[in-house]
């Protein structure tokens, strides 16, 4: 579903400015189909922020509502720049804004790709620049019971630092799965760009069997650093998703991801 | 069906009872186990195979022409007809149709089935047969025994033992018929227990134990004059049960299989009908909690639920007869794996081996059959729709990792048809050809089995749901003489199978189970071909003496001109059946020769031949009203070190067994 949501963010982006003529299947209401992360005001602009689930290190779609101090939902222009506070330093971490900066009916989205869990090391805040006016959400990130990112430094430059946000499967199941990953680089503290031109291979693996699975497919790059695959798993149990990741034909890294169903 | 009439409804001597069985003998073999058929002339039964009573199962089915008993260890062998195993054939009791619930094929038909509960069986080969269903290996229907009415005794009962020394064994059977009016009542039941056997170099084998118990119960009750409605009601329970051949046990199998059925010898023009309805449930889970070192855990429970009736009639058609049997049925399979992770804590890993996987299944067959003075003609044939899906949402999404889908129900269409002319050659001797042409549905197995291990080659198969029909094209050349003091007959036969069903390996794809070579998934090949016969020879050498030889051959060459695997070779049965101062003796020698064409593909060893030397005493005393029967005998005399070329995986045959059996018959 998120690949598809994703794939939608991307035709989304296409037509913005033309007009769209396919009907726009209707966004779900705030509250119906999210949860409710966490709310701020600064008496002008109220910002509410909806997911799935509690923000957790990995990757993370998150709709907005935009409301002036009316409780009216604005439009308009809106930017989001992440910020990990641990005191000696700052950093921020991958975003994406599929569907641009321009919102309408108080509804913004926007993916975070958290790289690290609040806690005592520092905390983390969306900073949202709306219509010109700039507000701070402090937003708490945890740590998920299995890694959903996984990061790597390149084994050829032994600097650059990879991070692998695993996408889908987000609820893996027996069968034939969708795999999506996104794959980005911490090229500054403050800079996170996606990673376009790796060639993946993917292996799925069950060590306590000692066997993989079949009919899978590696993992190709569409848009934005948005790799998709196919992933097999054959039955229950405890699996890894081994990833061999590679970079103008040399292997830079190989993460993987634990995965139980 | 007649027969089964015949000895219900009044007392008709066996000897005409016999004759109606004769008659239908040229269509579907039906061997009698009656002891008053103890060594029956002219029977294709080796008289090794009768034995007693108290005898298993499979010893009997051991000697039975053109059989094979496929072993995983001392209990439950698989029936092989003309090389060809379970998948092949159909197999019914008294025309259930029931299916084994074990992935591994632990559980054949014939292991919930017990001699002192089994009258008849009619084995047909090949495609000859359009009344069991449409196969394209043959049939065999399992006869249970019917409760007697007999006004001159009311109670009959039977009680027997058997003691075996190669594995410890002991038997307890038990059987009991009451009639009185209208009513017929019988009630059977048997214990096996048995420890581990020796094999011919006085090796224990380690997991050959069993036991079991068998309960049956039946109920006839006459309506008016010759109309009769009977219940059936059949259990068994096995647990405990080794199987060395394979890397697991059996924790408990067990069977209950329920019957009603209602006799109409006369209804209209319509003679010798019979409508039935039934349903059967198989309980079965695998273990191997026992042995020493497993690479994990692993708990494979499966259940099969079938439930069918037909409706069979016959009908004067002209100068001949017509005989007609529709059927349906609904067959529900379900198997599951889970294995547990070494590390504690660990995830159990489960799959679903048959994905609850329903086939339901209607037919209509019809037979012709005129009888001339030269000669008699048989022309039949069958047409069956079935439809086959899979019920379980976890079970679609384990297809999904090929790339198939098992939601939608997959509809085949089968038609059958087979010919036979019987011609008389001489006053004492027949020649019958018949040219047939089956088709069958994939298994189960073949169809929708996921990851299962075949110890035979070593590798996990899979399933593939689309696969189409197997056909075969039958064709068969008999001859059967009794000039009086020689009997023989002899068939040789050839089948032509197109898209026969095989497994072939993935070296792209991984093997599941640890140790495992690899995957095959079953696919249709292009053709096969098999051929062989069978011989069954005896003569009265004096009038206490009778010698009877039988032989029995298969060749089998799959597509790419390679031998096809698990090919029986030559064997023979010897035995001499004498008299001596009112004790029977009876010698007999089995061999059977090398197999070297094998199958690479299967990974099978070259099996060297071997022979074997049993030696039989029996002994009948009566003294009014009891008559007791006392046998005994050294099986395998010499110890002989061997297997059989189709038994799986290389566990030897039992070492010299003497055995003894008692009767009491009253």
């Amino acid at each position: 579903m998120k690949s598809l949501r994703w794939a939608y963010a991307l035709v989304g982006v296409a037509c913005l400015g033309v007009s769209c003529t396919e009907q726009e299947a209707p966004k779900p209401l705030f509250e119906t189909e999210l949860s409710e992360i966490t709310s701020a005001t600064d008496g002008a602009t109220t910002i509410t922020l909806y997911a799935d689930e509690p923000f957790f290190v990995g990757f993370n779609q998150v709709t907005a509502k935009i409301e002036n101090a009316n409780g009216e939902l604005l439009s308009g222009e809106a930017l989001v720049t992440p910020l990990m506070d641990m005191m000696t330093m700052r950093h921020a971490c991958p975003m994406e804004f599929p569907n641009g900066f321009q919102f309408v009916d108080g509804r913004f989205e926007f993916n975070a790709v958290f790289v690290m869990p609040s806690g005592d090391m520092g905390n983390w805040s969306l900073t949202f620049a709306v219509n010109g006016d700039t507000l701070a959400v402090p937003v708490t990130v945890v740590q998920p019971a299995r890694a959903r990112l996984a990061s790597f430094v390149s084994t050829q430059d032994q600097t650059s630092k990879y991070f692998v946000a695993l996408i889908d499967p987000g609820a893996p199941q027996v069968g034939e799965n969708v795999m999506e990953i996104g794959v980005f680089k911490k090229q500054t503290m403050m800079d996170w760009p996606a990673v376009e031109d790796l060639t993946i291979a993917m292996q799925p693996w069950m060590p306590s069997m000692d066997h993989g699975s079949p009919n899978n497919v590696d993992p190709v790059h569409q848009a934005a650093g948005h790799y998709l695959g196919k992933v097999n798993f054959t039955m229950t149990g405890e699996w890894q998703l081994r990833l061999s990741i590679s970079e103008s034909g040399l292997l830079i890294g190989e993460p993987l991801f634990d995965i139980i169903l | 069906m007649c027969c089964a009439f015949g000895l219900a409804a009044q007392q008709i001597s066996y000897e005409a009872w016999l004759d109606s069985v004769e008659r239908e003998n040229f269509i579907a073999r039906e061997i009698l186990l009656d002891e008053l058929l103890f060594h029956q002339k002219g029977s294709g039964i080796t008289p090794g195979a009768n034995g007693s009573q108290a005898s298993p199962t499979d010893q009997f089915l051991h000697g039975l022409s053109g059989m094979h008993m496929m072993r995983r260890g001392s209990f439950a062998n698989e029936p092989v007809l003309r090389g060809l195993n379970s998948d092949r054939y159909i197999i019914s009791v008294d025309g259930m149709r029931i299916f084994g619930a074990c992935t591994d094929k632990m559980d054949p038909v014939s292991s919930y089935i017990e001699t002192n509960n089994l009258r008849s069986m009619d084995v047909g080969f090949g495609a000859e047969d359009s009344n069991q269903g449409i196969s394209t290996g043959g049939n065999v229907n399992f006869k249970l025994k019917k409760p007697v009415f007999n006004a001159d005794q009311p109670v009959m009962a039977s009680l027997g033992g058997r003691f075996s020394s190669v594995s410890g064994g002991f038997d307890q059977l038990a059987d009991i018929n009451y009639s009185q009016g209208k009513l017929a009542f019988r009630a059977s039941g048997v214990h096996r227990k048995a420890g581990n056997y020796t094999d011919g170099n006085r090796q224990e084998v380690r997991f050959s134990q069993y036991e079991k118990v068998n309960y049956a119960v039946s109920l006839a009750y006459r309506i008016g004059k010759d109309q009769m409605l009977m219940v059936d009601f059949l259990g068994d329970h096995a647990w405990d049960v080794g199987y060395p051949a394979l890397p697991m046990d059996v924790a408990y199998a067990k069977a209950n299989v329920v019957g009603l059925t209602y006799i109409l010898p006369e209804f209209g023009k319509l003679t010798n009908s019979e409508v039935k309805v039934y349903h059967n449930f198989i309980d079965h889970a695998m273990d191997d909690t026992r042995r020493d070192s497993v690479a994990m855990h692993m708990d494979m429970p499966g259940q099969t639920r079938t439930s069918g009736a037909y409706l069979s009639a016959q009908i004067a058609a002209g100068k001949g007869s017509i005989r007609m049997k529709s059927d349906v049925f609904t067959n529900f399979s379900h198997a599951e794996m889970t294995m547990y992770a070494n590390e504690p804590g660990g995830a159990p890993m489960y799959m679903l081996t048959w994905p609850d996987v329903q086939r339901q299944v209607g037919g209509t067959g019809l037979e012709y059959t005129q009888e001339g003075k030269n000669g008699s003609v048989r022309v039949g044939m069958r047409g069956e729709y079935s439809g086959t899906k899979i019920k379980s949402d976890a079970g679609e999404r384990q297809l999904s990792v090929f790339g198939k889908t098992g939601l939608q129900n997959r509809a085949r269409w089968l038609g059958s048809f087979h010919a036979s002319y019987d011609r008389k050659a001489s006053e004492s001797s027949i020649l019958i050809f018949k040219a047939a042409y089956g088709e069958r549905l994939p298994s189960v197995s073949e169809q929708f089995g996921y990851y299962l291990f075949n110890r035979m080659d070593g590798y996990d198969y899979l399933g593939d749901p689309d696969l189409k029909k197997e056909k075969n094209l039958h064709l068969e050349a008999a001859y059967r003489t009794d000039n009086g003091a020689i009997r023989w007959k002899g068939a040789a036969f050839f089948y032509y199978f197109n898209d026969y069903i095989m497994g072939r390996y993935h070296p792209e794809w991984q093997a599941m189970t640890p140790g495992a070579r690899g995957i095959k998934m079953y696919e249709n090949t292009p053709t096969a071909l098999m051929t062989g016969g069978e011989m069954d020879f005896d003569m009265d050498l004096t009038q206490n003496a009778v010698l009877f030889v039988a032989a029995k051959y298969v060749f089998g060459q799959d597509y790419s001109g390679m031998p096809l695997p698990q090919m029986p070779p030559l064997k023979l049965n010897v035995a001499l059946d004498m008299s001596i101062a009112g004790i029977q003796v009876l010698p007999e020698w089995e061999g059977a020769t090398a197999q070297r064409r094998i199958s690479s593909r299967f990974n099978e060893p070259v099996t060297p031949s071997y022979q074997v030397v049993n030696i039989r005493l029996s002994r009948t005393f009566r003294k009014d009203p009891l008559r007791y029967t006392f046998s005994t005998g050294v099986e395998n005399v010499t110890q002989t070190v061997y297997r059989e070329h189709i038994d799986i995986s290389d566990i030897l045959r039992p070492g010299r067994n003497f055995y003894l059996t008692v009767n009491i018959k009253w």
